[in-house]
């Protein structure tokens, strides 16, 4: 049995390997929506989901994953079908730059990327100036033209509307308006002093759920100075055509939802009345005519299937760490030159912000032909996998290291090969060391792997994400909590193999009995 | 059966080793004796493949020792050193088997020149199952012999093996590893500050300073007849008895 331990190795390794490379277990699906992160674009991924799926498609809905640049680009890369979009959006951000004088050409322009766009979905969702209906009755305006001859009403605004070049400025030369002297406020704050009475003029989103909240009325652009933010579907030419009851569950929902309605749905998500789907599902039941019973799962079940999914991303990028750590680890050890520099380029990777880690992946895993957005993505994997080697790299290094000179010489001379020496005694000897390593990159992974959420991996950041955007903090702790505990927990499976694999001779408590 | 010739190193410029001739025989004790840094460790340490020669030829049995041939020579080489250089992850036994399961001993084998072995060097027993950290300095040092032992090495290496002891157990363990040496056979080079200590194995003794031989011969030799001043002080300063 001379090479017992080898073998062990080995087969430990292709275990770690085998467990860890396993793809993440997916159903199969024709169509793929995708959402921006935040209510009302969730809102509408949901009812192209639940007509899709009356028309007998299996399709998956990836919420929230991002923002235009992520979403769009994973529409361009074929990893989603469609998703809701606004045409000022298109036409400031997606074709920024291109000169598009009208519809068509904006048309033009994204058929040359292979993308479609619908018709308007029935709705703009731009900026607005609101009032209360009660101080739009006192002071008797209905149209922006009427502040006109209201020098003294009390306007505050957005910082970012106050700050674009075709924001307040802009609105004030069009309308020439009078009114010096706007201060800056928070969205959250103007919304409250405009209800206690402090201000009489705010700007705001058209669709936004506090016009029907706090019963706002919004003053006609009379001036047609807003652009058009009408909210239309983007989506793959070559998804519609070989899917045509896409397209047709996109063209029912086209053209039937007002503004109002717009804002009922996303005031009856935000304060909590209702899900997404459940919101969307009463739409459709009530404007297509439709009976679809949203699945709701409860709060339980939705944690439940947060949590496999975060013990999946986990899996995926802690096992297959730990075997290239602990060989980086070896390598820094066996080779001092090469080691600075993997020591040093494991350290820079662990100083890259998230977001900004994640951003930089997302091309190369997209490029690659990887899943790089939604549910399971390669790009969040990855990442992860790239903040696990640290720890693992460095305890495997300082391990072997720290271990006796006299050890290793005395394993030498006695005949060992190079290879027998790591497998029989260097590697057992570092392992204490080795396995904090992995302790401490596995509770690191547990917590980072919520940042999955933002590019839509899926994991308990889901329901943290969700419940800062409704603002729901039960929703906050129902992922915040579990999270907290898986890592507790993956820290004692992680102490009950040390207890169960390292020989008494390694632990600290046995003194030496002279 | 170890032969040195014109054996020098240098660390970073510095010399500390002389050029350096020994012949040793096979069966012959020769101590190399004198204070630290004196280059004695670092002679053992290049016999041992551990350190590489600045210049000159080392052989062993016949067998040159340079990269190729260094894993053969290391078969006939068995290497004690002051802390033991114990595994720690590993119980006595398998400290002392490890080698002979690389070499693809069978069981029976094994357990029997266990055996062998533990009568020969005095280990108890119940020690085997026990971890180095479980067991004492002289039973460490014990174990750290039996694992020299094991594949019968023709050349024993031995840095200060009794270094670490309390006088009682160190008594007791030279008694043993004396005995050891003549049931063997084997040929012996230990490292020593301890002039008790050479005069107690020597066939041979070899005072050592600032990387050369000030003196060799039978230990008699040297305290009656000390070859210079550096000699006659360094066996003076350890004869304070009686």
């Amino acid at each position: 049995m001379k090479h017992r331990s080898l073998v062990k190795l080995i087969v430990l390794v292709l275990v770690l390997l085998t467990v860890g490379l396993a793809p993440a277990p997916r159903r199969a699906v024709h169509v793929r929506i995708g959402s921006k992160k935040f209510t009302e674009s969730v809102i509408l991924g949901e009812m192209l989901r639940l007509l899709a799926e009356q028309a007998g498609l299996q399709a998956a809905h990836y919420r929230e994953f991002g923002g235009t640049r992520i979403v769009y680009d994973a529409l361009v890369a074929g990893e989603i079908d469609v998703y809701p979009e606004y045409t000022g959006t298109i036409a400031a951000e997606i074709l920024a730059g291109r000169d598009v004088p009208d519809e068509q050409a904006m048309r033009d322009l994204l058929r040359q990327q292979g993308i479609g766009m619908s018709k308007s979905l029935g709705f703009s969702n731009t900026y607005a100036l609101a009032l209360t209906r009660e101080r739009a009755e006192e002071l008797g305006i209905s149209r922006v033209s009427d502040l006109k001859r209201l020098p003294e009403a009390r306007i505050a605004l957005t910082h970012e509307f106050l700050d674009r070049g075709d924001g307040w400025r802009a609105l004030k030369r069009r309308y020439d308006l009078q009114q010096t002297d706007v201060p800056g406020v928070d969205h959250d704050l103007a919304y409250r002093q405009l209800l206690a009475g402090e201000i009489d003029v705010t700007d705001v989103y058209s669709t936004d759920a506090m016009i029907r909240r706090g019963d706002l009325v919004l003053l006609a652009d009379d001036l047609a100075f807003f652009p058009r933010y009408d909210a239309v579907w983007l989506y793959r030419l070559d998804s519609a055509e070989r899917f045509a009851d896409l397209l047709t569950a996109m063209r029912r929902v086209e053209g039937s939802v007002s503004e109002a309605t717009m804002q009922a749905l996303n005031d009856d998500v935000e304060a909590g009345a209702l899900s997404e789907s459940e919101a969307a599902a009463e739409f459709l039941n009530r404007h297509a005519g439709t009976h679809i019973e949203a699945a709701s799962a409860t709060r339980f079940q939705m944690i439940a299937r947060r949590v496999w999914e975060h013990l999946d991303l986990v899996r995926r990028s802690l096992l297959p760490a730990i075997v290239v750590g602990v060989a980086l680890g070896v390598l820094c050890q066996r080779r001092p030159r090469t080691g600075r520099v993997v020591l040093a380029g494991v350290g820079l990777l662990q100083t890259i912000p998230s977001l900004a880690l994640l951003v930089l992946l997302l091309p190369v895993v997209a490029a690659l032909g990887y899943r790089s957005i939604g549910e399971g993505s390669v790009t969040a994997v990855t990442a992860l996998f790239c903040y696990c080697l640290l720890p693992i790299v460095r305890n495997t290094y300082t391990g072997i290291e720290g271990i006796e000179r006299g050890t290793i010489e005395s394993a030498t001379v006695l005949g060992l090969s190079r290879t027998a020496r790591l497998v029989e005694v260097e590697l057992p000897i570092a392992l204490p060391t080795i396995l904090a390593g992995i302790r401490t990159a596995a509770v690191q992974n547990v917590g980072f792997a919520t940042l999955g959420a933002i590019i839509g991996a899926g994991g308990l950041g889901q329901p943290i994400l969700r419940g800062i955007r409704v603002n729901d903090l039960s929703l906050i702790l129902a992922g915040a909590i579990p999270a907290a505990a898986l890592a507790l927990l993956l820290q004692s499976a992680i102490d009950l193999i040390e207890w169960a694999v390292v020989p008494r001779g390694l632990k600290r408590q046995s003194a030496a009995r002279e | 059966m170890l032969e040195m010739r014109g054996v020098t190193k240098a660390f970073n410029g510095i010399t500390v080793v002389q050029p350096l001739d020994l012949v040793i025989e096979a069966g012959e004790v020769v101590v190399l004796l004198g204070p630290s840094g004196c280059g004695k460790t670092t002679i053992l340490r290049m016999v041992a493949g551990l350190v590489t020669p600045s210049s000159g030829e080392i052989t062993v049995d016949s067998l040159p020792l340079d990269a190729r041939n260094v894993a053969q020579v290391r078969r006939r080489l068995g290497y004690v050193i002051q802390e033991g250089g114990l595994f720690p992850h590993l119980n006595a036994m398998d400290n002392v088997t490890l080698a002979a399961r690389h070499e693809g001993w069978p069981r029976p084998r094994m357990n029997d020149r266990l055996a062998e072995l533990v009568e020969m060097t005095q280990f108890p027993q119940e020690g085997l199952r026990r971890y180095p950290n479980e067991l004492s300095g002289g039973q460490r040092q014990r174990l750290s012999l039996m694992r020299a032992l094991f594949l019968s090495p023709r050349v024993l290496l031995l840095d200060e093996p009794l270094g670490a002891l309390d006088p009682l157990i160190r008594a007791g363990l030279q008694r043993d590893l004396k005995r050891v040496f003549a049931r063997t056979g084997a040929t012996v080079l230990l490292v020593t500050h301890d002039l008790v200590e050479a005069g107690r194995f020597a066939d041979r003794v070899c005072v050592m300073n600032a990387g050369r031989i000030a003196q060799q011969g039978a230990f008699a030799e040297i305290l009656e007849t000390p070859a210079d001043d550096f000699v006659r002080e360094f066996v003076g300063s350890q004869m304070v008895a009686p």
